[in-house]
């Protein structure tokens, strides 16, 4: 085999070499023949020619020699590459549509699975990233409820389903010290399992574990990577050392990696959870942020949820309503990369949905393109074929030409694709822990080739094809008959049909997430955005209740300053502003029960939320019935809430919820009752697509529970928000400087970026839309322009038979129509079809709303006879007398 | 030859060529001369059939070729037998007359 290697390499690089070798070779057998025809008495005219008959013509014979000879298959490769190239330089203004067509489709597909790749494809950066699943339990009406600890208790107890389960809660720290300003630490009080369970090993230092998991024990604490550099410097004695967080001090156990991140790309430090059997017993509060679980391996999802069904009527059994806050109705897992990209998912797949068809339309285009140029080089093409050319032969020709706009195109997508990642970047959720960069890799280059080559045979065999059925006989008389029946649907005509279908579910898709995001932006969200300012006051969760009072007093002079500083008219302080809690789409609630009620769970459950007197002013959120709270609404007094108008409705229908009562069904303490005394409007405080739950708000003076502590100050100004922003900072840091500020953005911002998903979602999707409209609108101009002119011969003779240009003019634009509804008509069918893809992103408008499918094909429809319009006047300008005579 | 028959033959064609430069360094024509007459006049190799199976015979290492002046003192392409071409003989002659037998055998029984 090394002989046929070396003659493989012989033939590619030394090529003149060897055709050399082989024209003497053949020339100096043609001198053999001839001497040995001319010793047998002829003339050397005549024995040349008998010699030349023998031997059969030395071109014919170097092409049989070529065929044989190794890596013959790449040099026809080669060469007809190259013709490609000759050819399609010759055309430039075909060449430069087709490829930038192509380009267009592969650089908006490549772009879009780049995005992809990195959301949804990369696994999670931990040992057997398939085997962990987040846990979630489902209570009447919240669906996706965070986990109690008592919850964590019972699932970690499943040892034949899970490896392991760790329980996470998000905690906020200052960390102070060192001269440097003090910074606002997101941390993560974490089950010692959690490092085991995940697979994960840090880069100094080691782990804590279980004994440090006590109560009283020391206080640890391992920092990321970047606050290690970023804060440290990168220190290496570090580690055993300690670090103040709330004042106090925290040995450092280790460094974890570069890559690791949990739950939140932002987190900065892990601690011990520590948590006490009495937390353990409560079933009632859910405030964990997540419990991630290791499945055993061949374990699947179904089966711990089948399991956790057990769990939930177990956990009844033990703990019967009410005294543990209630029953769960279900316990779930889930696959903890579906919990991280959840909310990203339906629109990334939509998007990638879209440039699929942007790149069949693109196909489709250059396919429409080719076939026409088929056709002009049909005499080429039949000439080739009666010298001998086989029809692999011309089709492989044909085919390789594809390849060459196709490579071309594709290096031109790539640099398309390269320079919108930076503007596709918003569509990565900043929380994710598997940050990999966002660009072009050797992944996206795989699935690029693997879309070249797809797409290649896909435009390319369209020429091939129309090559094949060419009769060479009818090709070579040079007058091919043609018949004046009604033109057979050409394969063109297909394209435009598929092209008008494609673009026309395009169109519907933008249509209604554009609707969608308007009713979203021109919602009343329940409160007024503009001219307010909010600003995070975290408070330190460790102690979240424990120096209530002092917070409590601090709060009371920070907002006393704040109200009197010039520019302000009102503020407020709340536990959570709207839409500060809307991530990842968890809630948590607090359990109810409403007096005299016979609820078949014994508890209800409501979000919560603790407010100073001036919250609603602030807002501007109105007041249905009833008062708002006072500055006698203290502690002392008796305890009072303001619910929402769908609590009201909920749970005293037909009745006037005002002066009704109801109290917690928390598990420790018995709690005394409480009396509404007032029904505010419904704020949509999750998000503004989410539909207003039940809800209550109470006096912060009679807050109780360790989550109703205030952090955010909203404040209403007079003049211009973000001015403010900045005294206000200073402001709280001369009353204490040790609290953090954080989170200084305007209520209009917020509201902002709330939708800012939905926007961007809108406008990418309305954008990939017009490039489909603009496509499929080259696409028919560039088809019917081919099929006028083929049937020039016909329109001519129709002419001289007495057709008037109208009659003409009004044949071709009624194909082009024909064609168009019927694409309308397919396109709507599978619009239809898909519409259950796009719900879930619509926001009060419903895959079939009549004013999106209406603008849709009005606008499609008229962009269709817009590109017919020029070859239907072209063909009344056709010369009976040139058009019959051209033939 | 026929199309078809050539196909039948292509192994056949191989060995014949084998056979014939295994005596003495041929160039093309003489291969050509020496089956004819070898095969008293059965066969005549077209130059189409030959110069490919040549190349290929070549580029496999049965065969190597050198330039040398043939008898009237041109210039030639000369192929001679190599060792591996030497194997392939052996093996395709074997071949051959295992087929000869088969196929006689099989002819006769009817």
């Amino acid at each position: 085999m090394p002989k046929r290697i070396l003659s493989l390499f012989r033939n590619l690089f030394r090529h003149t070499e060897v055709e050399q070798a082989l024209d003497d070779e053949l020339r100096a057998s043609l001198e053999v023949l001839t001497q040995e025809k001319m010793e047998q008495g002829l003339s050397r005219p005549q024995a040349r020619r008998e010699a030349l008959l023998e031997l059969g013509g030395i071109e014919q014979v170097k092409e049989e020699v070529r065929g044989v000879r190794a890596g013959h298959i790449l040099d026809i490769f080669v060469r007809d590459a190259r013709l490609a190239l000759r050819l399609l330089i010759k055309r430039p203004s075909f060449t430069a549509v087709a490829i930038l067509t192509f380009a267009l489709g592969i650089g908006a597909t490549t772009a879009m699975f780049c995005v992809v790749d990195t959301v949804l494809l990369r696994p999670l950066p931990y040992r057997e990233p398939g085997r962990l699943v987040s846990f979630f339990s489902v209570i009447r009406g919240f669906a996706r409820n965070l986990p109690a600890p008592g919850d964590y208790a019972y699932w970690r107890t499943e040892k034949n389903i899970f490896e392991g389960v760790a329980a996470d809660d998000s905690r906020s720290y200052t960390l102070t010290g060192d001269g440097d300003e003090a910074q606002q630490l997101g941390v993560e009080a974490v089950s010692p399992d959690l490092f085991p369970l995940l697979g994960v090993t840090p880069l100094r230092g080691r782990v804590f574990g279980p004994a440090e998991d006590k109560p009283g024990a020391d206080h640890v604490v391992l920092i990321s990577y970047r606050l290690w550099k970023g804060r440290f410097g990168g220190d290496p004695s570090l580690v055993g050392r300690s670090i103040l967080l709330n004042g106090e001090k925290w040995i450092v156990d280790g460094v974890m990696r570069p890559d690791f991140s949990f739950p939140f790309a932002t987190t900065e430090a892990w601690i011990p959870i520590n948590l006490t059997p009495e937390q353990l017993n409560d079933l009632g509060d859910h405030y964990l942020n997540e419990v991630v679980g290791r499945l055993r391996p061949g374990v699947t999802a179904e089966q711990a949820n089948a399991a956790l069904v057990l769990v939930g009527q177990r956990m009844a059994r033990e703990h019967p309503v009410p005294s543990g806050g209630g029953p769960k109705e279900r316990f779930f897992v889930e696959p903890l990369r579906v919990t991280y990209t959840r909310n990203a998912r339906t629109g990334l797949l939509l998007l990638m949905a879209a440039v699929t068809f942007i790149l069949l339309i693109a196909c489709a285009n250059v396919a429409g393109l080719l076939l026409s140029r088929v056709e002009q080089r049909q005499q080429e093409i039949v000439m080739r074929a009666a010298l001998g050319a086989g029809r692999s032969r011309i089709f492989a020709q044909l085919l390789t030409e594809s390849a060459v706009l196709a490579t071309a195109g594709c290096v031109l997508g790539v640099l398309f694709a390269e320079s919108s990642l930076g503007f596709l970047k918003a569509l990565i959720p900043a929380d994710l822990v598997q940050s990999a960069p966002l660009n072009v890799d050797f992944r996206v280059l795989c699935f690029l080739a693997i879309v070249l080559l797809v797409s290649t045979l896909f435009f390319g065999s369209a020429p091939g094809v129309r090559a094949l059925r060419l009769d060479l006989n009818e090709a070579l008389k040079q007058a091919p008959t043609r018949t004046l029946t009604t033109p057979r649907p050409r394969l063109g005509e297909v394209f435009v049909v598929a092209e008008v279908a494609l673009s026309i579910i395009l169109l519907i898709g933008a249509g209604l997430l554009l609707e969608s995001f308007w009713k979203l932006y021109f919602l009343d969200p329940g409160f007024q955005s503009d001219h307010v300012l909010t600003l995070s006051l975290s408070t330190p969760t460790t102690e979240r209740f424990v120096g209530f009072n002092q917070r409590s007093q601090m709060f009371d002079r920070i907002l006393e300053r704040v109200r009197t500083s010039p520019g302000v008219t009102s503020a407020a302080f709340t536990s959570a502003a709207p839409l500060s809690l809307t991530d990842a789409g968890m809630i948590g609630t607090m359990p109810f029960i409403p007096e005299g009620a016979v609820l078949q769970n014994g508890v209800e459950r409501a979000q919560d939320r603790v407010i100073t007197p001036d919250y609603f002013k602030v807002l501007r959120i109105s007041l249905d019935r009833g008062r708002f709270f006072d500055e006698n609404d203290g502690a002392n007094s008796q305890p009072v809430a303001i619910v929402n108008e769908t609590m009201a409705r909920t749970y005293w229908p037909n009745q006037d919820a005002l002066d009704k009562r109801f109290k917690f069904a928390a598990a420790a303490t018995p709690t005394p009752w409480i009396r509404i005394v007032g029904v505010v409007r419904d704020v949509r405080q999750m998000g503004l697509d989410r539909p207003p739950e039940p809800e209550m708000y109470f006096p912060y003076r009679q807050a109780r529970g360790n989550y109703m502590v205030m952090e955010d100050l909203l404040v209403r100004t007079s003049g211009a928000v973000p001015v403010l922003g900045d005294t206000l900072r200073h402001l709280v840091a001369s009353i204490d400087p040790t609290q953090p500020v954080s989170s200084v953005t305007s209520m209009s911002e917020r509201v902002n970026q709330d939708i800012a998903p939905r926007r961007l979602r809108a406008y990418l999707l309305a954008g990939l839309a017009g490039i489909a409209l603009s496509l499929a609108c080259v696409g028919i101009y560039g088809v019917m322009t081919y099929v006028v002119t083929q049937r020039a011969h016909e329109i001519g003779i129709r002419a001289a038979l007495g057709a008037t240009p109208r009659d003409i003019f009004r044949s071709v634009l009624g194909r082009g129509v024909t064609l168009t509804l019927l694409g309308i008509c397919v396109g709507l069918a599978g619009g239809a079809a898909s519409g259950k893809l796009i719900a879930g992103l619509l926001f009060n408008v419903k895959p079939s709303d009549p004013l999106t499918l209406t603008a849709a094909v009005v606008l499609l429809a008229g962009v269709a006879i817009l590109a017919c319009y020029v070859p239907a006047r072209r063909a009344t300008g056709i010369d009976p007398m040139v058009a019959l005579r051209s033939e | 030859m026929g199309e078809k028959r050539a196909d039948l033959l292509r192994g056949t064609l191989d060995l014949l060529i084998l056979k014939a430069v295994s005596l003495e360094p041929l160039h093309g024509v003489g291969i050509s001369r020496r089956i004819t007459q070898i095969t008293k006049g059965a066969f005549q190799v077209s130059f189409g059939s030959l110069f490919p199976s040549l190349h290929r015979m070549e580029e496999k290492g049965w065969i190597e070729a050198e330039w040398r002046a043939s008898d009237n003192n041109r210039r030639a392409k000369y192929y001679r037998l190599t060792q591996a071409g030497r194997g392939q003989l052996k093996a395709e002659e074997r071949q051959w007359n295992q087929l000869v037998k088969i196929m006689a055998a099989a002819v006769q029984s009817s």
